[in-house]
């Protein structure tokens, strides 16, 4: 990205770099929630809370505990969003790609496509959540005065 | 994901563009020259009637797809005051399209003069030159070899750019793609002008 006021030029390491530290942030944070969550409530923790579509619910303790750090999650990769992506219009972009490669993720992982349908409204909840906060951060940024030089104002 | 794949899509399918001026006396035919290539060439185009074509101040832009290029035309104003706006647009032009007044007699030797401060400037070195000898659908119109007669003193100063000279009729059409499909050919194969580089954003 240059430097230049404005300037925007399509960058594909650039945004190739960008979607890897996403990701990496979006798992990084996951498991450390995950971890928090697990030795608060002293249960193992497992990569099924993360790719397992089955085990999201409100019916079992398990599933709860990762629906609650799934939407932890989502608050802490819209940090992410406003530190490494900076441009509130391509939140969106970025945390559905995200969503994209955990959803290739757990169909992997299970060798089953999720079908359970409490998986899907906790991520589209999640994707909603990370985008539109997000994008609240960086327009927030973005609308930030932009100091033309250091001197202090003259009393004309 | 979006902004990456939609920025391949603009990098692998974006034309190259160049820029070309359209010079000439007033009356010459510039206009409906630019016309007649919309209509050539743009397949949805619907143009203005050709008889409807008044004298233009300033200017009039057309974009044209041939191939693999994209033509933007500057079509510049003829008359004398506004001559003095061409060089403005030398610097930037991949290509000049010049077009003479066939049946305009007595003006020719105008028409010459005027070629030869176009061709004479620095700014346009190597850059491609169409001469169109325009209005051949009238009877009592000059050849094209009677007009290389009467521009043949600038002969020398066009150097070793590529030039041709065409007959066509702007009103009919003749001679209009051959111009414009030598025009693409010259630009896209000239080093020393290279196609406007566009940000991909």
């Amino acid at each position: 990205m240059a430097g230049q006021f404005r300037s925007y030029v399509w960058d594909p390491l650039l945004i190739l770099s960008q979607i890897v530290l996403m990701q990496t942030v979006y798992y990084g944070s996951l498991g450390l929630w995950l971890a928090l969550v697990d030795a608060l409530v002293r249960s193992s923790p497992s990569l099924d809370q993360m790719f397992d579509a089955e085990i999201l619910g409100f019916s079992t303790p398990p599933g709860r505990l990762s629906m609650m750090s799934f939407v932890l999650n989502a608050l802490t990769c819209a940090l992410g969003l406003l530190y490494f992506i900076r441009r509130g219009k391509q939140c969106l972009d970025f945390t559905v790609t995200v969503h994209f490669f955990h959803l290739l993720g757990c169909w992997l992982y299970s060798s089953r496509f999720p079908s359970a349908l409490t998986w899907w409204l906790v991520q589209a909840v999640c994707i909603a959540l990370m985008a539109v906060i997000g994008e609240y951060l960086c327009m927030r940024t973005e609308l930030k005065e932009i100091p033309l030089s250091s001197a202090p104002k003259s009393n004309v | 994901m979006y902004t990456l794949l939609s920025g391949l899509y603009k990098y692998m399918f974006q034309k190259d563009e160049y820029c070309i001026l359209i010079l000439g006396l007033d009356n010459a035919g510039k206009t409906t020259f630019l016309e007649q290539s919309k209509t050539r060439f743009n397949k949805n185009y619907k143009g203005m009637s050709l008889s409807k074509i008044t004298t233009t101040v300033g200017l009039n832009i057309g974009t044209v797809d041939v191939g693999k290029a994209r033509l933007m035309f500057w079509d510049l104003g003829g008359q004398e005051e506004l001559q003095s706006l061409w060089d403005k647009y030398y610097a930037e032009c991949h290509g000049v399209i010049y077009v003479i007044d066939s049946t305009d007699e007595e003006r020719l030797s105008e028409s010459k003069e005027a070629f030869e401060k176009v061709v004479s400037s620095e700014a346009l070195d190597g850059v491609p030159i169409l001469v169109l000898a325009n209005k051949q659908d009238v009877e009592t119109c000059l050849s094209i070899p009677d007009i290389k007669t009467a521009f043949s003193d600038c002969t020398c100063k066009i150097g070793r750019r590529d030039c041709l000279t065409q007959a066509c009729s702007a009103l009919t059409g003749k001679g209009v793609r051959e111009g414009i499909e030598w025009m693409v050919k010259c630009v896209v194969r000239n080093v020393h002008r290279p196609p406007r580089q566009r940000d991909i954003t």
